[in-house]
């Protein structure tokens, strides 16, 4: 992997996705709302904490020192005041997640994708968790694990599936920041859609060959859609209402487009930045 | 050989006590001896798994047939599954099953699985399966049973808090037949983290890595304790830092008597 730029004195709004900025003032424009949210997480955090402590397994910079490497480092260059603590769950699954409020944010990450996911992978999907932290999406989507079925609160729950949907392209632009590959950002795009890391490691090897592997799967996403546009649009809607998380091929889609656009400017903006000069404690 | 008195934990063994003794477990063993339910069950690992015998896997069958005779047990039907989530695991109703993950057979090396095995050959000795096959009679036949719902409850509930408490007895059972404190200490996370950094841990020694988040269960908040209580009864799931903690008195106590 090339040298990274460090992106100190980074803000969130320097990346955010336009469409995430709008909905976080639609969601959390009532202080009412923003102190429901918050109260909903912290209990979330009570009721969770036997599940954390009991199940999970905290590491440390000398059980992971791997880990904790990446991790550290991602911080730094996302500009991040504190490392969080890291635990490791057993899950075939590719899981790296922030979970918990404010300070005590925490990580939670399979032991799948610990050993699925290389180095640079890591650090995308380091990145993607972080940023959910830098930008206040974590209590938020802890507001997932109160959703229900019942009809009447569908509404909101739309509106909070929404925003976690335009939140997620913010994360996906994060984690390309982390990485500074879009190569590790499709990878583990790719990796989620069902393609195995071993055989993307082998389809591209540079960002260019990333770049035209994605416009190529883009393009027949394209085609397919355009076969039936009104089962395309009623199914898109079934997702978004159903989901929380956004549709993966329109994922990268959008990360795709900002790598192409806005990716360059952020890093000719940081590109001259002093990297001693840091603020991170650890 | 090994004595059931030397590691049946005495939760265990009266949780257990209670759950055998209600009458609607009772009416459900009658039920499934009366509908051949056990012999369903068999059949069902029979036509879908790989049995494990000594012509199939030999060197699996052996650590089964040493820890068996260590325990004192008959040989159970053993079968490999594809399951990622699991290591070895007893099921039967009235005659014992060993299922076990062909991932974790591919990667814990010969003395973890012996230690494992063992953990599941004391379980058979203390009756294990018969309270782990009163799980799959509540998932499969729930709308069959012969009991009404509201009687089930006050069982389920019991039956958890034994599922936990359970794991006490396997994990004495694997200090006993390895001897190998550290690798006992590890047993309890070697599903979860993989080798490298389990080793990193040092479990057991005077730099234990998880002491720290051992100490943070330990200090749980008042309203976490009493949510963690909550989620007791709704789960099955064994308490790692309980575990961990049984573990480390009884081994202390047999280090020191020797």
């Amino acid at each position: 992997m090339g040298r990274k730029i460090y992106f100190y004195g980074l803000r969130t709004e320097e990346f955010i996705h336009p469409k995430e900025a709008e909905a976080k003032k639609t969601l959390l424009g009532s202080k009412g709302y923003q102190k429901m949210v918050a109260a909903l997480s912290k209990a979330a955090d009570v009721y969770n904490f036997t599940k954390k402590e009991g199940e999970f397994t905290l590491l440390s910079r000398q059980t992971a020192p791997g880990l904790f490497r990446i991790l550290e480092d991602t911080c730094r260059i996302l500009d991040m005041g504190q490392v969080p603590d890291l635990y490791m769950i057993h899950s075939y699954s590719q899981l790296l997640l922030p979970c918990g409020t404010g300070q005590d944010c925490y990580l939670v990450i399979s032991d799948y994708i610990s050993k699925a996911a290389d180095e640079e992978m890591l650090y995308y999907l380091f990145g993607n968790a972080m940023t959910m932290i830098k930008a206040g999406h974590v209590e938020i989507t802890t507001l997932t694990s109160y959703m229900t079925d019942n009809i009447w609160l569908a509404a909101p729950q739309l509106a909070v599936k929404s925003y976690l949907h335009k939140a997620d392209v913010t994360s996906d632009r994060g984690g390309l920041l982390a990485c500074q590959s879009f190569r590790a950002a499709a990878r583990c795009h790719f990796l989620e859609l069902g393609l195995p890391a071993g055989e993307t490691a082998k389809l591209f090897h540079s960002d260019e060959e990333a770049a035209l592997y994605v416009e190529r799967y883009l393009r027949e996403v394209r085609r397919v859609n355009e076969k039936d546009p009104l089962l395309t649009k009623v199914s898109e809607k079934w997702m978004d209402i159903n989901q929380i998380e956004g549709a993966p091929n329109r994922m990268l889609y959008e990360l795709y487009q900002w790598y192409k656009e806005g990716y360059p400017r952020l890093l000719r903006k940081y590109a001259g930045a002093d990297k001693n000069k840091g603020r991170y404690r650890i | 050989m090994i004595g059931l008195n030397d590691y049946l934990h005495p939760k265990d063994r009266q949780l257990f006590g209670q759950l055998l003794e209600q009458k609607a477990v009772t009416r459900l063993f009658d039920w499934c001896r009366r509908n051949c339910l056990d012999e369903a069950y068999q059949y069902a690992y029979q036509a879908s798994c790989l049995r494990i015998t000594e012509k199939t896997l030999p060197s699996v069958y052996r650590i089964i047939e040493k820890a068996c005779r260590e325990f004192g047990v008959k040989i159970p039907k053993c079968y490999l599954s594809h399951n990622y989530d699991r290591k070895a695991e007893l099921a039967g109703i009235f005659e014992p099953i060993l299922i076990f993950s062909e991932e974790y057979i591919d990667r814990a090396g010969s003395e973890r699985l012996y230690g494992t095995v063992a953990g599941q050959a004391a379980g058979i000795a203390a009756g294990h399966y018969r309270g782990l096959g009163l799980e799959w009679i509540f998932e499969v036949c729930a709308d069959l049973l012969p009991v009404p719902q509201a009687g089930l409850t006050a069982v389920k509930a019991l039956l958890n808090d034994w599922k936990r408490c359970r794991w006490f007895t396997c994990d004495r059972a694997f200090f006993l037949a390895t001897k190998n404190y550290s690798l006992t200490l590890e047993s309890l996370f070697d599903l979860n983290v993989p080798e490298e950094i389990l080793s990193r841990f040092r479990l057991g020694t005077g730099r234990d890595g998880y002491q720290r988040q051992l100490l943070r269960y330990k200090e749980a908040s008042a309203p976490a304790e009493i949510a963690g209580m909550i989620q007791s009864l709704q789960t099955d799931t064994a308490w790692i830092p309980e575990r961990y903690t049984e573990l480390q008195a009884f081994c202390s106590s047999r280090l020191e008597g020797g």
